[in-house]
């Protein structure tokens, strides 16, 4: 092949050659499947099963090719049956059932539900249906009305508690926000392991979005609707991904969404789900003690109280009901409990969905449209979304067939909760605002805005009423347009041979607006409008040859592929400058200085080449192999002078042996079923677009006027702050996996485990070094990470009989994390996340997240803690590892009950081990405002007494833990080594009032971190749902086919929390794999509503 | 394979940047280098936040957390990256000419020297806070000097010897340089007039050689004898080292607001209020408290008795900056009647901080080392006994008109709200009275008490002369501090940055260890993490 020739014409040559053939190929006469020759007698009969008759059941007769389908009422008709064949009734999903005719002229068959779906057909790599025990590798396929049944906004959030090896954490930053997944552990130093979604084969990013305190819009997922979702897998080893290429080596998950079905004239099937959400809990908060650092008012000198005070800390005197003063404001000084939960409201979310379906002989189509509405828990806060879907399939001729969708999304999210640190409304309530702010005072009638009403209300001495004023009064909203759309053509050169070409778009254009009325108390300051609008575009184009064939007992299908993937970016970005002229007027010709603008388009472009091959061979249905290769060729690895490591190959090897089917003689009868499994394969991956060209060159940054002669100068900057590294590698991601799947007893109980162990080896990522050297980075090809670890899932039928049935299922997962290396020189990486002086570490011979500070205790050889005289804890200063954010294992538990049509589930989701630095618990404690922070505070908490300089007795006094540092005199004895109770008790100091051990243990300026840190392990039930199944009998005569009704709650609490203070053990401050940090985040909030479906 | 090879046919097209331009005009980055003399970031965190209080300029931020005097908004962490921006477009001017433009390496020779003076400057103030820098090592990786990667730190002391020398060699080359490429649209101090950035050079270093007063009083004296004598000295405040910036400048990334920033101290109104300094309107805006605006806001049946406005509150009221006495501060309680803001506390004039501000259109600006400061300077060398062509008497009141001269036209330029500049009859009448005429008696608290009054928006350089001579105090007298009370506990001024132990496998690890083992060495640094720790120049 000429070098000229350019990658997408080797797929339009790949279908060029084969197409003559296509056309030959089309003149061999099709064989008929169905065959109705001799005329004998007439069978008529129904299928049902415990709802009602079954629809579309393929009955046959035993031994021929003749054979029909159920019709609406679930009936059928055969001729030329003869007494003692047998029919063979079969439909997916359900247990064949084979009943010999004896002569009747009518049937009444009761077929089965086969829950344990042994023979259950997965979706896997490239939308491959596979049946599941031929897979080398692990992977979970959750149908889509398993995901209906919860309807959670958020259809991701549905696979929580019900995957081995996959760990979810909700986004708290309302509906739209973006969760963080991580499967089988994290095997990335940079911040991002998420999996990848490919729906229908177009790969959609998952981008980490939560990144701190700002405003989660989340990612491109929150526009998947869940109502066209057929099925979702998980595909979790990189076996199972390899063939998706450099992306999905943190996983991939797969969504297949619902088709018309060929043959089965025109239905509507109509949903609506309709939930709450409603906060049940907070943190727990103090409701004893108001602003002030100490326990009793000052005196003024005719003794009375000087009830004036700043708001600060919580450490001043018991609530007593009376008027007192903030900062000049006069308010009443009592606690107000609630006023925490006064920023929250109802939560709403409403959708609903109307499919048209159908299907002649040759086509068929279905068209869906859904209608989201959301509001979220804190104000403004909402999330709406319009989706249309239309997938349609034809067959054009018997060998060639097309099948094509495209949907259409918008949504739009408002105002998302500020989710960590200030803004967050948990995170300002334990840090800054007192426990006596009256929220609802503020609130009502706008009390927030400030008198002349030109921005917040500088009254408020507690200063909240500027975060009320930014979620009430300034509008942020970012609008998203995505569309999707495929066409595959599948051409049948030959019986064995067929030729795929596949083509697919996806563009996601968003737009930002914020209206931003004011930020500032007076005079509109801060007042700004911005229009910040990106856009996305990508596209795929596949064309795949496919052969099968048959020795006997040996089948074998292979393909070859070439596959061009390709993306760019734009973006938009303007903004009012320096305020609008009028307030409220969001235009941009309303700026007070010249609008700015940044436009670019066509950036960030990459693209990668591939060429990819597996074959999947089968002996006797008992011995499987798979074998793939792939080679990527990635634009991101270029050099500006043509040079670079673009191409790189990978291949993954899986067997399984069905070793009960193989040995059934050997094997007793209590084994139902046996597969051993296998699997290696390495996932090769590139970087990002443009890392490897522009270092060393420059960028324009802006221009300026010069102020005493006129002008106006551009100026440029560095365009990059980094050390390129002129050889970089592709990553490679090396991993073997080894299972054993088995069941007993009729399948009533089985066990599937997974061992697993994983390299990532030549990571790209950043190394920082020092910015005084110039750059602030240096590209590397970084060592090897390791996960190790094993998923266990074990599943039972207890119960079985016609009409009960009661299902058990418990998965259990480890993963083990160890650096084994990093970087010639480098024994430490930092991880991003965290913050508050605390960081998490790769170490090398630690594990990926070790948790460290230089701000931990000192302590002595024996381990005590060390003091300064005045009580206060000297820092370590030097860096002491205090935890680690990797959890020893995560559970979870799923049961079923049904019961005729009526179903109850639900689901428990657990974690134990490892650890959270909580900000909010921290900053709450050394606030007073935490409910732990009560202790020592009054007698009944075992505060001592203590004397004031006016004389007067308080009990706020605590003897700090610890022994002096040696060296330390007090009032001239050497008390070194020595305890503070123990200098107590010889009267040389006094106890600390509580504000100052508050202070000295958990401030920002001179607390202990490791204060911060607490076990998170907790039992979450997070959903229990009851649907029903309205029998057919009823339901048919109203025309309809099938209907439902469901109730769910999810999230409904935390049967176990290790943290303190009832803080949310979920609630990260962002959604990088390597968080560990609370600051806020999530508020305890459950959903409760009830769904309906009804098709027709 | 070899057929494959068409699989990455348009990939450098496709990985190309379009935002990235390969060729330049090295003068775009001196624009960089100014730019970061002082951003936003760092007059919000150091100012602002931090040294607007505690040198009882103002009161007390508002809306910030303020129970802790000491560690205020991330203070100096701006700093320091300004510091290192700069040096790392500074180096990179002599670097891209050498490298894109060999031919003109030597017409280059002026812009070269001028970043280097900037950088100096900088260096100063970074050095002042954080000690030991990274300087002659510095910036090496970026050209190309990839063994670089770690460099090492110099000792202040260090420091300053090779500052002092660069600075010096600067002059020299910008006063005998020739056939230079022109800049001036990219210099805002002097519009490419090389004669005053060589006056400049020298300014910087009397401002050196006053830091070194006290370690190396010798040394201090012969650099300050070199530069009074060199004839190439500031004469007037057309001179002033003061870089000039657009309307925009400010409101780049800037997050902060001016109204939110600050308001008049009780200190500095008490001083402003008793030499009748005219510079007071040009700092502060004149309140609301009209009698007929207390009283009908006293009358009102809204105001409650905490919020009654003491009727010897005038127009021009300072705050009280000790936390522990805001509660019950009549001065700093929030009042409004209707929509006029009826806090006694004087706004500062906003615009000298933000040309922007409400609306306005003046530009930014920022000094450096301005003809006043450098008079002082020079009038305290002349007392330590270098002799020069001025008495000290000659330089002090020389600087005490240079600074009103100066932050009259300064205001002109920012234009604050209801200016009236300053008269020469007025600057005649100020100089006149007792505490600020010349008084040999107290000739040095006299040229501290102007320098503090000067440095109102340089800060730094008031918290530098402070640390260096205890000037203001609770017990000066031409201005006098208040004690700072949070919480009952009398706070101190900070002297330097907290520091900790960078972690284990940090980058430059070693490197900043020995830094920090090796400034603990000196007597006076203190613990490591003790903001009261003092730098090398800050001598007891």
């Amino acid at each position: 092949m000429s070098k000229k020739l350019t990658f997408p014409s080797l797929i339009l040559l790949a279908g060029a050659l084969v197409s003559p053939l296509g056309v030959y190929a089309d003149v061999v006469p099709d064989k008929q499947s169905v065959n109705i020759s001799q005329q004998s007698g007439q069978v008529t009969g129904v299928v049902e099963d415990s709802m009602g008759p079954v629809i579309g059941a393929s009955v046959i007769i035993k031994g021929t090719t003749s054979g029909i389908m159920t019709d609406l009422d679930g009936k059928f008709t055969l001729n030329d049956v003869k007494k003692g064949q047998t029919l063979q009734v079969s439909f997916v999903g359900y247990k064949t059932k084979e009943v010999i005719y004896n002569g009747q002229a009518t049937l009444k068959i009761f077929i089965e539900e086969d829950s344990q779906a042994l023979e259950e057909v997965v979706v896997t790599a490239l939308g491959m249906s596979r049946d599941k025990k031929s897979l080398g590798y692990a992977m979970t396929e959750l149908k889509g009305d398993e995901i209906a049944k919860v309807n959670s906004p958020n259809p991701i959030n549905g696979l929580q508690g019900k995957v081995a090896g996959v760990q979810i954490n909700m986004g708290n930053s309302g509906p739209q926000s973006s969760q963080r997944i991580i499967i089988r552990g994290n095997t990335s130093l940079g911040g991002n392991n998420q999996p990848i979604f490919v729906i229908d084969g177009i790969i959609i990013d998952n981008e980490v979005t939560k990144t701190g305190a700002g405003q989660d819009w989340g990612n491109d997922l929150k526009n998947l609707n869940a109502d066209d979702f057929e099925s979702m897998s998980v595909l979790k080893g990189a076996a199972a991904t390899a063939l998706y290429g450099s992306r999905a080596s943190n996983g991939v998950i797969l969504i297949t969404t619902k088709k018309g079905r060929k043959g089965e004239g025109i239905g509507v099937s109509v949903s609506h789900t309709q939930q709450w959400e409603n906060i049940y809990a907070t943190p727990d908060l103090q409701n004893e003690f108001g602003s002030g650092s100490s326990p009793a008012w000052a005196l003024n000198s005719d003794g009375s109280e000087n009830r004036y005070t700043s708001a600060g800390r919580s450490f001043g005197p018991r609530f007593d009901g009376k008027p007192f003063y903030v900062d000049g404001q006069e308010m009443i000084y009592s606690a107000k409990d609630n006023n925490l939960k006064n920023l929250y409201q109802t939560g709403h979310y409403m959708n609903t969905n109307v499919a048209l379906q159908g299907g002649s002989e040759k086509s068929a189509f279905r068209f869906s449209y859904s209608n989201l509405q959301s509001e979220g828990l804190t104000f403004n806060n909402e999330f709406k979304r319009n989706s249309f879907s239309l997938n349609a399939s034809h067959d054009i001729s018997s060998r060639l067939k097309a099948e094509g969708g495209f949907s259409y999304i918008e949504s739009t999210a408002q105002n998302p909760t500020r989710q960590g640190g200030s803004g967050s409304p948990i995170y300002d309530f334990m840090y800054s605002i007192a426990r006596e702010y009256d929220t609802d005072y503020w609130l009502n009638n706008k009390n927030y805005i400030s008198p002349a009403g030109d921005g917040y209300n500088s009254l408020d001495p507690y200063g909240y009423s500027k975060t009320i004023y930014d979620y009430l009064e300034n509008i942020y909203t970012q609008d998203e347009m995505s569309v999707r759309a495929f066409l595959n053509l599948d051409l049948k050169i030959l019986d064995w041979l067929s030729l795929k070409v596949k083509g697919d778009i996806y563009k996601l254009y968003t737009t930002n607006e914020s209206k931003v009325m004011a930020t500032g108390a007076s005079k509109y300051d801060g007042a700004a409008y911005k229009i910040h609008e990106n856009k996305k575009d990508q596209y795929k184009i596949t064309g795949m040859l496919t052969a099968n064939h048959s020795f006997d007992d040996f089948n074998i299908s292979g393909s070859v592929a070439v596959e061009q993937w390709d993306t760019k970016r734009g973006y938009h970005k303007t903004n009012s400058e320096n305020g609008l002229r009028v307030p409220g007027l969001f235009d941009m010709t309303n700026s007070v200085n010249k609008a700015t603008t940044e436009v670019r388009y066509n950036t960030d472009r990459k693209r990668i080449n591939s060429i990819y091959a597996f074959a999947n061979m089968d002996y006797k249905g008992v011995y499987f192999l798979d074998i793939t290769g792939r080679n990527d060729w990635s634009s991101a690895l270029i050099y500006e002078n043509g040079t670079g490591h673009t191409s790189y190959f990978y291949p993954s090897v899986g067997a399984s042996w069905l070793f009960a089917e193989g040995l059934r003689d050997a094997i007793p009868e209590f084994i139902s079923f046996g597969k051993l499994r296998a699997s290696y394969a390495i996932v090769g991956n590139d970087c990002a677009p443009y890392l490897t060209t522009g270092t060393g060159y420059y960028a324009f940054d802006n221009t300026f006027d010069n102020q005493l002669n006129g002008g106006t100068y551009p100026y440029y900057k560095f365009d990059k702050d980094e050390l390129p590294n002129l050889n970089l590698k592709p990553e490679k991601q090396h991993s073997i996996e080894i299972g054993l799947d088995m069941r007993f007893f009729k399948n009533r109980l089985g066990f599937d485990f997974a061992w697993y162990k994983t390299n990532t080896k030549n990571q790209i990522l950043a190394l920082p070094i020092a910015s005084e050297s110039g750059v602030s980075k240096r590209w590397i090809n970084a060592g090897d990470i390791q996960n190790k670890g094993i998923e266990l899932l074990i599943t039972g039928t207890p119960i079985e009989t016609k009409d009960w049935r009661w299902d058990l299922s418990f998965n259990l997962t480890r993963n083990r994390n160890k650096i084994v290396s990093l970087f010639e020189g480098v024994e430490k990486y930092q991880l991003v996340g965290g913050g508050t002086d605390t960081q998490a570490w790769a170490t090398v011979g630690g594990a990926y997240g070790d948790i460290y500070t230089s701000y931990a205790y000192t302590r002595n050889e024996n381990g005590e803690k060390l003091l300064n005289a005045d009580g206060s804890y000297p820092r370590s200063n030097k860096s002491e590892k205090i935890g680690s954010l990797q959890p020893k294992f995560l559970w979870g538990a799923t049961t079923s009950v049904s019961w005729k049509g009526i179903t109850l589930n639900a689901v428990i989701d657990a974690r134990f081990g490892g650890d959270v630095f909580s900000a909010s618990y921290y900053y709450g404690m050394n606030s007073g405002n935490v409910k732990s922070s009560l202790t020592g505070r009054d007698t009944q908490y075992g505060g001592l007494p203590r004397t004031l300089s006016d004389g007067r007795v308080v009990n706020d006094g605590i003897i700090p833990e610890g022994v002096f540092i040696p060296g330390t005199e007090i009032k001239g004895v050497d008390v070194s080594g020595k305890s503070y109770q123990y200098a107590y008790d010889q009267g040389l100091v006094d106890p600390l009032s509580a504000y100052k051990y508050y202070d000295n243990v958990y401030s920002w300026s001179g607390g202990i971190r490791e204060e911060g840190i607490h076990k998170c392990s907790w039992v979450a039930l997070r959903e229990v749902s009851v649907h029903w199944q309205l029998p057919k009998k009823w339901v048919n005569k109203a025309y309809i086919q099938n209907a439902s009704i469901g109730l769910m709650a999810r999230n409904l609490g935390f049967l176990y929390n290790s943290l303190p203070d009832n803080i949310h053990p979920e609630g990260l401050n962002t959604s990088y794999s390597s968080e560990y940090m609370e600051s806020g985040g999530a508020v305890f909030s459950r959903n409760i509503g009830f769904s309906v479906n009804v098709s027709f | 394979m070899a057929a494959l090879s068409s699989c990455d046919a348009d990939f450098t097209k496709i990985n190309k940047n379009p935002d990235t331009v390969y060729e330049v005009d090295p003068e775009v980055f001196l624009y960089q280098i100014e730019n970061v003399m002082c951003n936003a970031g760092e007059t919000w965190s150091d100012s602002y936040a931090c040294r607007l209080r505690w040198m009882q300029y103002c009161a007390g931020i508002w809306g910030y957390s303020t129970t802790n005097f000491t560690e205020c908004a991330g203070f100096s962490g701006s700093l320091y990256s300004n510091y290192v921006n700069a040096g790392k477009y500074a180096r990179h001017i002599p670097y891209y000419v050498k490298t894109n433009m060999p031919e003109q390496e030597a017409a280059y020779s002026d812009l070269t020297e001028v970043a280097r003076i900037l950088l100096i400057t900088k260096g100063i103030q970074a050095s002042d806070v954080y000690g030991s820098l990274v300087y002659t090592d510095g910036w090496g990786t970026r050209n190309g000097n990839v063994e670089i990667l770690e460099p090492t730190f110099q000792t202040q002391e260090e420091l300053f010897t090779t500052w002092n020398q660069e600075l010096k060699e600067a002059a020299n080359k910008l006063s005998t340089s020739s056939n230079q490429v022109t800049f001036k649209n990219y210099d805002l101090a002097y519009s490419g007039d090389m004669s005053k950035w060589v006056k400049a050079a020298n300014a910087v270093r009397l401002r050196i050689a006053l830091r070194l007063l006290k370690q190396k009083p010798e040394e201090a004296k012969a650099i300050a004898q070199e530069v009074l004598s060199s004839g190439n000295i500031f004469s007037s405040i057309d001179d002033s080292f003061i870089l000039y910036f657009d309307n925009y400048w400010t409101t780049q990334g800037d997050w902060h607001s001016v109204i939110d920033m600050d308001r008049a101290s009780a200190a500095f109104m008490a001083y402003l209020l008793k030499y009748n300094d005219p510079r007071k309107r040009l700092f502060f805006q004149i309140n609301n408290l009209t009698p007929e605006n207390v009283a009908e806001f006293n009358a009102k049946e809204t105001t409650t008795p905490a919020q009654v406005i003491p009727t010897h509150l005038g127009r021009w009221t300072g705050g009280s900056v000790s936390y522990d006495k805001w509660a019950t501060d009549s001065c700093r309680t929030s009042r409004y009647l209707d929509d006029i803001d009826m806090r006694p506390m004087n706004r500062p004039q906003t615009r000298l901080w933000k040309g922007a501000q409400d609306n306005g259109s003046a530009g930014g600006w920022i000094p450096l080392v301005t003809y006043a400061d450098f008079c002082f300077m020079a009038s305290e060398f002349t007392l330590e006994g270098v002799a020069n062509s001025k008495t000290a008497q000659q330089w002090y009141e020389e600087g005490v008109k240079a600074s009103l001269r100066q932050w009259s036209k300064i205001a002109d330029y920012c234009k604050i709200n209801d200016y009236e500049a300053i008269t020469e009859s007025e600057i005649e009448a100020f100089l006149k009275q007792d505490g600020i005429a010349w008084n040999s008696a107290m000739a040095k608290e006299q040229i501290y008490c102007q320098t503090w009054v000067e440095h109102f928006k340089n800060n730094s350089e008031s918290w530098a002369m402070y640390k260096r001579t205890n000037y203001p105090s609770t017990t000066s007298t031409l201005v006098t501090w208040e004690p700072i009370n949070v919480y009952g506990e009398l706070q101190q001024v900070p002297r330097r940055k907290k520091f900790t132990m960078p972690a284990d496998g940090s980058a430059n690890y070693a490197n900043q260890v020995k830094r920090l083992e090796d400034m603990q060495k000196e007597s006076n640094f203190g613990r490591l993490d003790s903001e009261f720790g003092r730098v090398w120049w800050d001598k007891e």
